[in-house]
């Protein structure tokens, strides 16, 4: 049966060695710190009440998301790169050593486990394939904290090895264990043994052939790959790009020029719920008001250029006119900078209301928007009325507004 | 055993912080929801290391016994590119069309569109080999 089971010596390749794995694994521990960071800034900008959100600049979120969504593709080839080049670890003999080496096993276990899973369910929520029961934002934020502690857990052990493997030419031989900086603790493949071994296994006739492939060769591999796919959803954020998003979650256009995440049907909007006796109600500490559409359309308006930003990495400037948010609280006589709830008419799907902020509701970009790119709303990007609000999560952009509540 | 630098000390104890902080996170799922989490996290590494990783390593083999390695150079920079985009465009592949009545959502021909970014990536490799080899010295035989 043990003989079914590799060896660390199977794998005879010079690539597999600590001096790709730490060079991918600079690039791989960027683009995660990115999505973490990003995602936690996501997570606070929708779920954290008491986070000061920043309403300007007007594309932070634009920019926090996409680079998310574009930092976590790009993580997909670094990081089978990555675990190419350490996999001969994984048959290490003795598997557990001490209670200590098998500590350090569990962690990048954890490392490992962790990192597939959160860039393998984000892949398929973008794609909206969710093939889980459990909550996928409740998920995907747990396991974060997880990937990018056992990530700085990972670091802290290996940075002897790290230091050693950068401070040596990337072809140079792999040092014997005891010489990197901890015993036993260094991949042996590449190492003159290895590459005995390499030669034992070749076929017969075929001896030429075994020479290995530079590293440089690797490690450009992982960089290509990692490029292309960045390139393959960075349109869906970086507009000029848009024609190369052949991966990007939306179209580059839709209804009145923008695509649509949840249409009014998804929502369970009914005709009745917005015709002629739609009303929007307005209620303050002090007053109750409400205003019909037309009503709406008397008030002042405005006109503003956002973006609006959905979570699963696409973006798009438009051009929203409307009512400012503070000129109606003035009518209710609740200040600019209340916080609010905003309730939409819809009765299926989540984020059927949104907490704004006091800095959005006072801000002067943040409007009830009637009309997008000069025309009235269409339903399903939230007719009668909208909210648009700069730098601000897609979801929390509620559409088919109905109630507005100072809270 | 050796004096631990601080810096990786707190690296270290910064790390343990967050795991645990995402392990007290994830209780908010209930019981059952964990249990499948811990699955899928199960589920990624098998897939991995059962499947991937010694896929790739055959692969690489087979290539190493039939090709020396200044030919395995360019097409293995090709075959990674093209095996990543292929894994991040099948779900997306799987999923077109998926949202009804809404063309503007996952509404692109990924099937279309991950063919032709694997071509631009052979082109690109068969126009490198080219330079490759105008570049490379003439056999003097």
């Amino acid at each position: 049966m043990t003989a079914l089971i590799p060896r660390e010596e199977t794998f005879p390749s010079r690539g597999r060695s600590p001096a790709i794995a730490a060079r991918v694994g600079i690039w791989l521990g960027i683009a995660i710190t990115i999505c973490f960071v990003t995602g936690l800034l996501s997570h606070a900008a929708q779920d954290l009440v008491w986070f000061p959100w920043p309403t300007r600049p007007t594309w932070g979120y634009r920019v926090t998301q996409g680079a998310h969504v574009i930092s976590g593709m790009a993580a997909i080839p670094l990081l089978l790169v990555k675990l190419w080049s350490v996999y001969p670890r994984l048959f290490v003999r003795p598997p557990l050593r001490s209670v200590l080496h098998a500590l350090e096993r569990l962690s990048i276990a954890l490392l490992v486990a962790s990192v597939i899973f959160q860039l393998v369910i984000g892949v398929l929520n973008i794609a909206k394939l969710y093939i889980w029961p459990f909550d996928f934002r409740a998920a995907h934020f747990a396991v974060a904290w997880i990937a990018f502690g056992a990530l700085l857990l990972h670091i802290a052990v290996k940075l002897p090895i790290i230091r050693t493997a950068l401070s040596r030419p990337l072809e140079a031989d792999d040092l014997a264990p005891a010489a990197a900086g901890e015993p036993d603790d260094v991949p042996r493949t590449g190492s003159p043994a290895s590459d005995a071994h390499a030669a034992d296994s070749a076929e017969p006739g075929a001896p030429t052939t075994q020479t290995p492939v530079p590293r440089r060769t690797v490690l450009i591999s992982a960089y290509v790959a990692s490029s292309v796919a960045a390139l393959s959803v960075a349109g869906g954020s970086i507009p000029w790009l848009s024609k190369l998003a052949v991966l990007s979650p939306s179209i580059a256009t839709g209804p009145q020029g923008v695509p649509i995440n949840r249409t009014a049907e998804a929502a369970g909007i009914t005709e009745v719920a917005v015709g002629p006796n739609f009303q929007l109600t307005v209620v303050s500490e002090a007053t109750t008001r409400g205003w019909s559409l037309d009503e709406l359309r008397a008030m002042q308006q405005r006109t503003v250029r956002l973006p609006i930003t959905c979570v699963e990495g696409w973006s798009t400037n438009a051009e929203w006119t409307g009512v400012r948010l503070s000129d109606l609280l003035a009518e209710v006589d609740a200040p600019a900078d209340s916080r609010l709830r905003v309730i939409s008419l819809q009765t299926k799907a989540a984020f059927g209301e949104s907490i704004v902020p006091p800095q959005h509701s006072a801000d002067p970009l943040t409007l009830l928007a009637l009309r997008l790119n000069g025309e009235d709303l269409v339903l399903d990007h939230g007719f009668p009325c909208r909210l648009i609000a700069p730098s601000r999560p897609g979801v929390l952009q509620t559409k088919w507004v109905t109630r507005i509540e100072v809270i | 055993m050796g004096r631990v630098p601080v810096v990786r000390l707190l690296l270290g104890l910064g790390g343990v912080t967050l795991i645990a902080v995402g392990l007290l996170n994830s209780l908010a799922l209930g019981f059952i929801d964990l249990l499948w989490l811990g699955f899928w996290l199960g589920a990624g590494l098998v897939v991995h290391d059962g499947l991937l990783a010694p896929g790739a390593a055959g692969l690489s083999k087979v290539a190493a016994n039939r090709w020396p390695a200044r030919r395995r150079r360019i097409p293995l920079v090709a075959t990674v590119t093209i095996g990543s985009l292929t894994l991040i465009a099948l779900p997306m592949i799987m999923q077109q069309d998926a949202v009804p009545g809404n063309p503007t959502l996952l509404g692109r021909n990924y099937l279309v569109g991950w063919a032709v970014a694997c071509l631009l990536v052979l082109a690109g490799a068969a126009l490198a080999a080219l330079l490759a080899r105008l570049r490379a010295p003439r056999d003097p035989a």
